[in-house]
């Protein structure tokens, strides 16, 4: 694959002198944490929720960013991989009534170990047929949540209520006196941050350059002495067991998992928000996760206003032509396409060639 | 620009003392003899050079060392070790690097990057050391970071360390290449067309880059192929000619030089200016 | 299973085939013209079958002409994406374009939504879901028509491939796109005619998916993907290659249709919908060149 994309920083000696960037970094984090203790004390339940549920979107986006952004293997099986991973929490926490802890671990391996299968399949394939293969493997996905019902409830799908998000016996969907939703945001952000920390480890080192070098060209890839094979399969795994972390935090943000939720629309919903964010850059997906279902909320609940009332057609007002749905469809139709046209890098790779941000994030002589 | 070191060097190389040694290796594709019985064997310190008509088979022969094609019979040892059959990057870790006629370095990476690369398995953690044990991830790579500076050094990169290589000229690219092998630690080095494209004044620089490597390792063995006549003869030790996928002569330039068959074939009996 | 099952099964899967193979025959011109797997393919169907709808039982237009009419609007607005969009993105990575085609799909899915509803039409095809007697097995009528309507745009499309000034430079533009050039072919006009063609096809292939009992809904712009493991089948960039996939599948996909509740019941109703990937899997795993690809096969 021949590319206009730039790498992402890998090189180690920028991970060495990272203590020695400007202040304005530090303030940058710091800003971030301020933010990240006292949003849930300022947001209301309802967008409280909406974070929780773009946090769950951002962990599962940093694996596709990896394994699509990074090793350029396009695949649109990513919510099949939190499919597993959260039918497998409910599975094994209100059946077998194992603690949540562990249920991570069982949803990330049995996700992983998919994943991996995958990445046998792609070891023998090309780029476009993986993609195809890869959605076939979204639809054997669909037709296994709906059909194995002792495990997934069918179609009518199943209560995941009983999930508890909780490290042994501290229940961190109720800290203290703190509500549900707030517990939750500190949680699954906590888990954004852990995952984001753990992905930029790996793309800076030597498994996110032979990553790039898989994505560029397998055969030179090879030739500097990277297992193509392995290194395909491992991908595979760790993306998707990443996304089976997804799961596990989906089924315990949700009272009920459907196997809708799991399916194309999740796939498309996904790669919008890596190539918005920025297909080849950790904090792209990050972005990319708060973005894209921000907007489609600000549809939702802008859609009688004044702005957006004489296009959407809602129970108040049906003068409009799209639903509610179809309108946020069209938005990241025309988003995508027009990201892909103008700036293939995304928010992210726009900001980082920006030269305000280059100046700011500049290393000291 | 005389012939480097020649007289240091054993003219024909002995079974034992082999880096690497090519016999009967033959390749079909489909009804297609593209190599047909190639044996020669290079000596730690020698540089072999293999030339040949276009299609003559001696970029195939590459692919078949490094890996990259599965000949149907003959064997290739490095040293003692079959590695015919091998995967090529499992070749890259018994001892042999190589360059392409066609660069093969990662576009959108920097300088820095793709020497990185090169030390690739040399390089310790593994996907779960990197993540779990971020410190001692961060020291090797530090330790490799320093290893790179040393070679953009050697190579003079260090300018353009952080520029990144699709945007950089052909000849700069070329010798990245030739650094990134270095990297690889090889007994073997194979370089293809390594003066393909290049100036008079470049060939004479990478030459200068060649002799460098040669003097840090002195047993490293070199199998070249070249077009370029007045570069070959002042810098092979040995020739092997190929065409049509067979091995026609070996011997010493001045030996091949002479050959009938060599003019015969390599120049279709048109005069000649070797 | 009865004799008349089993031919009766047979004609279905020709049918669902032919479906497929028009279906893939799409994915197929625009995937050789201008390397991009094309997502927005769906889009074609879900326009086609909707403007065959709209034409036919709005407008009472005469449906053959209503048909017609949806594939020459088709063509068009594939013409128009190829001019708008798709130009733009010749020189980037194959990655990019395919996602872009996602965009289109998603955008022409709201649009569609937007105009129609979201509740599914009868197409008012003249056929509906009567059957006719063949050797005493029944067999659907909408099944008959989908064979024939796919005979005659398969046989244009080769002559005209084969044949036609505009399918020589296509196929010369496919082979060496360079040497194209170097004889004066213009690959932006190649381009053009093949995106117009997958507008075509898609619209046919929309009026046979809605046909009968299916109606026309929104889901006909998924229900296209089915036909991408026949062109994976064929190896991506053959048409011929893309009408013996989709036949392949359609058969296999209705054999199991048909055997599949009596001896796999366990398996559940939705299992046939799997079966194009698991065909595709399955010959991958044995054949990674495809059916009738000529793919080097890698080492690695």
């Amino acid at each position: 694959m021949t590319s206009t994309l730039t790498a992402a920083p890998t090189a180690g000696s920028k991970a060495a002198s990272a203590h020695k960037r400007r202040p304005w970094v530090i303030t940058g984090f710091a800003a971030l944490a301020v933010a990240y203790i006292v949003i849930p004390f300022l947001a209301t339940d309802p967008v409280l929720y909406l974070f929780g549920y773009c946090a769950v979107l951002a962990v599962a986006a940093l694996g596709l960013t990896l394994l699509t952004g990074y090793a350029g293997q396009i695949s649109l099986a990513q919510p099949f991989f939190i499919g597993i991973g959260a039918y497998a929490t409910v599975f094994v926490t209100v059946q077998l009534g194992v603690p949540f802890a562990f249920d991570l671990v069982f949803a990330i391996l049995v996700s992983g170990l998919v994943g991996a299968g995958s990445g046998w399949l792609a070891v023998r394939l090309g780029g476009l047929e993986l993609a195809i293969v890869t959605l076939g493997i979204l639809v054997i996905g669909q037709y296994i949540f709906n059909t194995w019902t002792p495990v997934t409830g069918g179609e009518t799908g199943v209560l995941s209520s009983g999930v508890e998000i909780s490290l042994g016996p501290l229940n961190l969907e109720k800290l203290g006196t703190f509500t549900e939703q707030q517990s939750l945001f500190w949680v699954l952000w906590a888990t954004v941050a852990a995952v984001a920390f753990f992905c930029s480890m790996l793309v800076r080192r030597a498994p996110g350059r032979s990553w790039i070098a898989l994505r560029e060209n397998g055969r030179a890839a090879e030739a500097v002495g990277i297992h193509v094979r392995s290194t395909k399969i491992a991908i595979f795994a760790l993306a998707s067991g990443i996304g089976g972390l997804a799961g596990g935090l989906y089924a315990g943000l949700q009272q009920y998992l459907s196997p809708l939720d799991f399916g194309f629309n999740t796939g498309m919903l996904l790669f919008a928000i890596v190539i918005l964010g920025g297909i080849n850059r950790v904090a792209g997906a990050i972005i990319g996760a708060i973005i894209v279902p921000g907007v489609q909320f600000y549809i939702s609940e802008q859609a009688d206003s004044l702005l957006l009332a004489p296009i959407i057609t809602t129970g108040v007002t049906d003068s409009g032509f799209f639903t509610v749905g179809s309108f946020s469809t069209l938005i990241f139709g025309v988003l995508i396409v027009a990201v892909l046209a103008i700036e293939p890098d995304g928010i992210m790779g726009s900001l980082s060639r920006s030269r305000l941000y280059r100046r700011l994030t500049a290393h000291r002589p | 620009m005389g012939p480097i070191t020649a007289s240091l060097i054993p003219l024909q190389a002995t079974a034992q003392t082999a880096a690497l040694t090519v016999s009967g290796l033959s390749l079909r594709f489909g009804g297609n003899q593209v190599l047909d019985d190639i044996s020669f064997d290079v000596a730690p310190g020698e540089i072999l050079a293999t030339i040949g008509p276009n299609g003559a088979g001696k970029t195939t022969l590459f692919n078949c060392i490094s890996g990259l094609y599965r000949p149907q019979r003959g064997s290739v040892k490095l040293g003692e070790t079959e590695i015919l059959g091998l995967r090529p990057s499992a070749i890259v870790g018994k001892g042999i690097a190589r360059t392409f006629q066609h660069l093969a370095l990662f576009g959108p990476m920097t300088v820095e990057e793709n020497l990185l690369l090169g030390y690739h398995r040399a390089i310790h953690s593994t996907l779960a050391g990197s993540a779990l044990f971020p410190r001692r991830a961060r020291r090797e790579e530090a330790a490799y970071a320093e290893k790179v500076t040393a070679l953009m050094e050697q190579f003079d990169l260090t300018d353009i360390r952080s520029e990144i290589v699709s945007k950089l000229p052909h000849g700069v690219g070329k010798r990245i290449e030739l650094a990134r092998a270095v990297a690889m630690d090889p007994s073997v080095l194979l370089l293809d067309e390594p003066a393909a494209g290049l100036n008079p004044e470049e060939t004479e620089t990478f030459a200068k880059y060649l002799a460098g490597i040669r003097a840090a390792r002195p047993s490293l063995a070199v199998v070249l192929i070249e077009h370029d006549m007045p570069f070959v003869l002042s810098i092979a030790d040995r020739i092997v000619v190929l065409n049509f996928g067979r091995q026609i002569v070996s011997g010493s330039p001045a030996e091949i030089q002479r050959d009938p068959r060599v003019i015969e074939a390599y120049l279709g009996g048109q005069k000649v200016e070797l | 299973m009865t004799g008349y099952e089993v031919l009766q099964t047979f004609f279905s899967g020709l049918a669902l085939g032919a479906s497929y193979a028009i279906l893939a025959l799409g994915f197929v011109i625009v995937f050789a013209a201008t390397k991009v797997l094309n997502f927005a393919q769906g889009a074609f169907v879900l326009i086609g079958a909707y403007l065959t709808f709209e034409f036919e039982s709005q407008l009472s237009w005469p449906f053959p002409i209503a048909i017609v009419m949806s594939m020459l609007v088709s063509a068009l607005i594939g013409i128009l994406i190829e001019r708008t969009v798709i130009r733009r993105f010749s020189h980037s990575q194959a990655f990019a374009a395919v996602m872009a085609t996602v965009g289109l799909l998603f955008a022409s899915q709201a649009v569609v939504a937007g105009f129609w509803g979201d509740s599914a039409r009868n197409l008012g095809d003249p056929w509906g879901l009567e059957t006719v007697r063949i050797f005493g097995a029944a067999i659907a009528v909408s099944g008959l028509w989908a064979i024939g309507l796919s005979s005659v745009l398969l046989g244009l499309v080769f002559g005209f491939l084969r044949f036609s000034r505009g399918g020589l430079s296509m196929r010369a533009s496919v082979s060496d796109q360079e040497a194209a050039i170097a004889q004066g072919i213009n690959p932006r006009r190649v381009a053009a005619v093949a995106w117009g063609l997958a507008g075509a096809s898609g619209a046919v292939a929309g009026v046979l998916l809605a046909t009968g009992s299916n109606g026309v809904n929104g889901t006909l712009a998924v229900a296209a993907f089915a036909a991408l493991p026949a062109m994976v089948l064929g190896g991506l960039d053959s048409p011929i290659g893309a009408l013996l996939g989709g036949l392949i599948i359609g058969m296999v996909q209705q054999f199991t249709s048909l055997l599949q509740p009596v001896y796999l019941s366990g398996l559940g109703s939705e299992f046939s919908s799997v079966i194009p990937y698991l065909v595709l899997i399955v010959v991958l795993l044995i054949r990674p060149q495809g059916l009738f690809g000529t793919r080097a096969v890698q080492r690695f």
